[in-house]
């Protein structure tokens, strides 16, 4: 893209036009809005749907095996299962799933992260030990590391929640670690440390409001991984007990059917599908207002291309 | 007269004719690849129940006896059979000039030896040889069993898979241990088991076949292939696929709701083993809940076996309701007990749960989802429990945590499997008081002792139903129904290589 003007800011709507190429930048700047908007949507639908789901959707567990694998009709919108179960109601449940455990792992992992990631990072004594663990955690891939979790845990909801909490918490730690070692270093921390003010004081007053940008935009990627980590375990067999309407669930039963039913698969495989790319794009979204620095690389990938 | 002769003639030749129009004759050569359902648990014949073992290796081992299409015990590797002494000795003449696959001659010492190991490891061989008294090898080609009371159930065992005849060395060595050397008298040799990859079997050139024409699993067995591979593939959908694409040859257990599709695929042929087995819950006697008989008389009340069968095996075609605890092709096919049978009384079910003083404790329901049906026939048995008042703790483990629990009386309630077909009622492991749910009962103990010694198919057939009955009162367990299964073969695979609900590939042969 051929823009000039190193002053201008993707986000900045209220630059003025100063020379014609102005009007393309302004329409890019629009469209990446718009994308955004459309991640939050799909994101905010999903809410929706998932917190009504006992409003808008019948009992996902309930079998008329005599109506087994029908094709989405005026009654059955997506279908019924090989065992006569109402794959719209199922898919509705799974989106209160997907982000109930969503939620929690973010929940989880920001509380452990954020908390070893500020004491690793204030404490330089500390900071090798707890770092080391979690490039211990993070060396592993992600699913084999909580497979081998599930494994040992057990399929339940709240061990799925734990086990990918676990996966993701080092992520977040060494964001937030990073965070810190600038902040640490800033002028008024060393004020606030010259005045007296204790550890913990600094810790919440200062340097975490400082750091939570970066820790904000992780967090939405990390729920979309865990969304995404859920739906895979249960595929897999290791997630949640099979009968639990997830995604993941839903798609691995209906795997076996791909050919005869192939509805089986499509609604919960787009529902995920959808669900991650409104969550990616929201998370890209908040990176471009909340990071600087991602502003100014922008900025200068714009003024290089 | 010599019109008549010459008439005889002419017949004869003319329906020899069309006999062999009917059976086209076999082609020698070709690796067999069959796709099956995952790795055997082991493969030592003798100490294993698992049907995927003997379907693999009784290519490699022979029995004493083996059935014959009415499943009635013939002579295999055994010549001749002779009891005397008010049914106390059998006397078992061996075939002579069978060799193993090591080039020595089979020979009494080797049968002694090889069914002694047999009533040490094998289940129905343990059952059996409490009323063993001797084995001894009378000369090189004769065997002689004693016993302490008479049992018509001895010969029906030592036709099973599991009374194979190794070398005397081999089983001597091995003892109560796994067996780590496969050398049997069968039309195919064993040659290597790579894990995950394949087990893999090739013609024994100086195979002794018996001269009799094939029937059931009996008379002739003819090795026209040159090489059998068994490979392991877990997932059901990658064995049609493999089998679609020429990969295979043959794939076991295919989801029978492929059916239609795999009559539609010109180059295969669906193959419905029918039947394969009756699928039922079985019920822990011996701890827990389920000690109670008005709790388990409810479970039997409420549930509505179509829906349940429907759910587990799918198409209609591949599973039928009944009482019977022996299927319509055997000759104990009894419908007693049917009253109790499909009841759908939900009302009774409430009655017999209050009477029980059941207070909602969670019934713990072992199930597995790598046989899919034991989950499927769960789930929706858990609705229609839950429907009475049951609180169902359904447990979905993998298929060796399963085996592993229900085991261990204290871990469960109840878990959904299979009974294969078993030919001798009086060892059918649904009777059996030390097999997994411990169903033990006084009059029914007393009348299998008496099956076990009576040889008399009348009197035989009376004391099934009896205890059929029993099996209803008493609630032993809690039958589904009969199920089928479909195999998927490539046409250009020919012969007969299924009776049902065994597989083999000996008189089977691979055409161009």
């Amino acid at each position: 893209m051929a823009v000039t003007d190193p002053a201008a800011r993707p986000l900045d709507l209220a630059t003025t036009p100063t020379s014609r190429w102005t009007t393309p930048r302004w329409l890019v700047t629009l469209t990446r809005r718009k994308i955004a908007l459309a991640g939050a949507a799909i994101v905010a639908v999903t809410i929706v749907v998932g917190t009504l789901a006992p409003v808008i959707a019948g009992n996902p567990t309930h079998m008329d095996v005599k109506s087994r694998l029908t094709r989405p009709t005026a009654v059955h919108w997506f279908g019924t299962d090989d065992v006569g179960r109402d794959v719209y109601s199922r898919v509705v449940y799974g989106a209160r799933l997907s982000l109930f455990v969503g939620a929690a792992v973010v929940g989880f992992s920001f509380f452990f992260g954020l908390s070893a990631g500020l004491v690793a990072g204030y404490y330089r004594v500390l900071d090798n030990s707890i770092m080391r663990v979690m490039d211990g955690l993070m060396a592993f891939p992600a699913i084999v590391l909580a497979i081998a979790l599930m494994a040992s845990l057990g399929p339940s909801v709240v061990n799925v929640i734990v086990a990918i909490g676990v996966v993701y918490t080092p992520r977040v730690a060494r964001v937030v670690r990073g965070a810190v070692l600038v902040v640490r270093e800033t002028a008024y921390v060393e004020a606030a440390r010259a005045l007296g003010v204790s550890d913990i004081g600094i810790l919440a007053r200062h340097v975490l409001p400082n750091c939570l940008s970066p820790v904000i935009v992780q967090g939405s990627f990390v729920f979309a991984a865990a969304v995404l980590t859920e739906a895979a375990l249960s595929f897999l067999g290791v997630g949640v007990p099979p009968y639990v309407p997830s995604w993941g669930n839903i798609l691995s039963e209906g795997r076996l059917y791909i050919q005869q039913a192939p509805w089986l698969v499509l609604y919960p495989g787009a529902a995920i599908m959808l669900t991650i790319l409104g969550l990616n794009l929201f998370g890209d979204a908040l990176r471009d207002l909340l990071d600087p620095k991602i502003r100014g690389l922008q900025t200068e990938r714009q003024r290089a291309g | 007269m010599k019109k008549m002769l010459i008439l005889t003639a002419v017949a004869t030749l003319l329906l020899a004719g069309i006999a062999a129009d009917a059976q086209e004759s076999g082609r020698m050569g070709g690796i067999l690849k069959v796709a099956t359902v995952g790795e055997p648990p082991t493969l030592d014949l003798q100490a294993t129940t698992t049907t995927l073992t003997s379907e693999i290796m009784w290519h490699v081992y022979e029995s004493l006896f083996t059935y014959d299409r009415s499943w009635t015990p013939v002579p295999h590797l055994a010549e001749s059979h002779a009891v005397t002494d008010r049914g106390l000795r059998h006397t078992i003449t061996l075939r002579r000039g069978v060799q193993f696959h090591n080039g020595k001659e089979m020979t009494a010492t080797d049968v002694v030896a090889s069914l002694k190991r047999w009533g040490q490891v094998a289940s129905i061989g343990k059952v059996l040889w409490t009323t063993v008294e001797s084995i001894d090898a009378k000369d090189t080609y004769t065997v002689v069993i004693g016993l302490r009371q008479p049992s018509a159930s001895l010969v029906f065992g030592l036709a099973t898979t599991a009374a194979a005849v190794l070398t005397r060395e081999i089983a001597e060595t091995a003892g109560p241990n796994q067996l780590n050397e496969f050398i049997g008298t069968g039309p195919y040799r064993f040659v290597e088991h790579k894990a995950d990859r394949h087990i893999k079997l090739v013609r024994f050139k100086d195979y002794a076949a018996r001269p009799e024409p094939s029937n059931g699993f009996a008379g002739k067995r003819t090795a026209w292939l040159d090489e059998i591979l068994f490979i392991p593939v877990p997932d059901t959908a990658v064995r049609l696929a493999g089998v679609e694409s020429g990969e295979y040859h043959h794939a076991m257990f295919v989801k029978q709701d492929a059916y239609e599709r795999i009559r539609r695929l010109p180059a295969l042929e669906p193959r419905i083993v029918k039947p394969r087995g009756w699928a039922l819950i079985s019920l822990n006697h011996k701890a827990g809940l389920m000690t109670s008989k008005p709790l388990r008389q409810a479970i039997q009340a409420a549930l509505d076996m179509e829906p349940v069968m429907a759910a587990g095996f799918g198409h209609k075609d591949f599973y039928r309701l009944g009482p019977a605890l022996f299927f319509p092709e055997l000759p104990w096919h009894s419908t007693a007990g049917a009253q109790l049978y499909n009841q759908r009384d939900k009302d009774k079910a409430r009655r017999l749960v209050k009477e029980a003083g059941y207070t909602r404790q969670p019934v713990r329901w072992i199930s597995t989802q790598e046989y899919e049906f034991m989950y499927k026939t769960a789930l929706v048995a858990k609705q229609q429990l839950e429907e009475v008042g049951f609180v169902i703790d359904l447990q979905v483990v993998d298929w060796a945590t399963l085996n592993h629990r229900v085991q261990k009386p204290d871990l469960w309630e109840a878990y959904v499997t299979g009974y294969p077909l078993f030919p001798d009622p009086a060892l059918h492991v649904a009777f059996r008081c030390t097999f997994q749910g411990w169903w033990c009962n006084e009059e029914k103990e007393r009348l299998i002792a008496e099956m076990r010694q009576e040889s008399d198919l009348k009197k035989r057939k009376a004391l099934v139903e009896r205890v059929q009955a029993i099996h209803y009162e008493d609630v032993g367990q809690v039958k589904l129904g009969d199920y089928y299964t479909l195999d998927a073969a490539r046409r250009e695979l020919r012969g007969e290589f299924r009776t049902a609900p065994y597989l083999y590939f000996w008189n089977s042969w691979l055409a161009r």
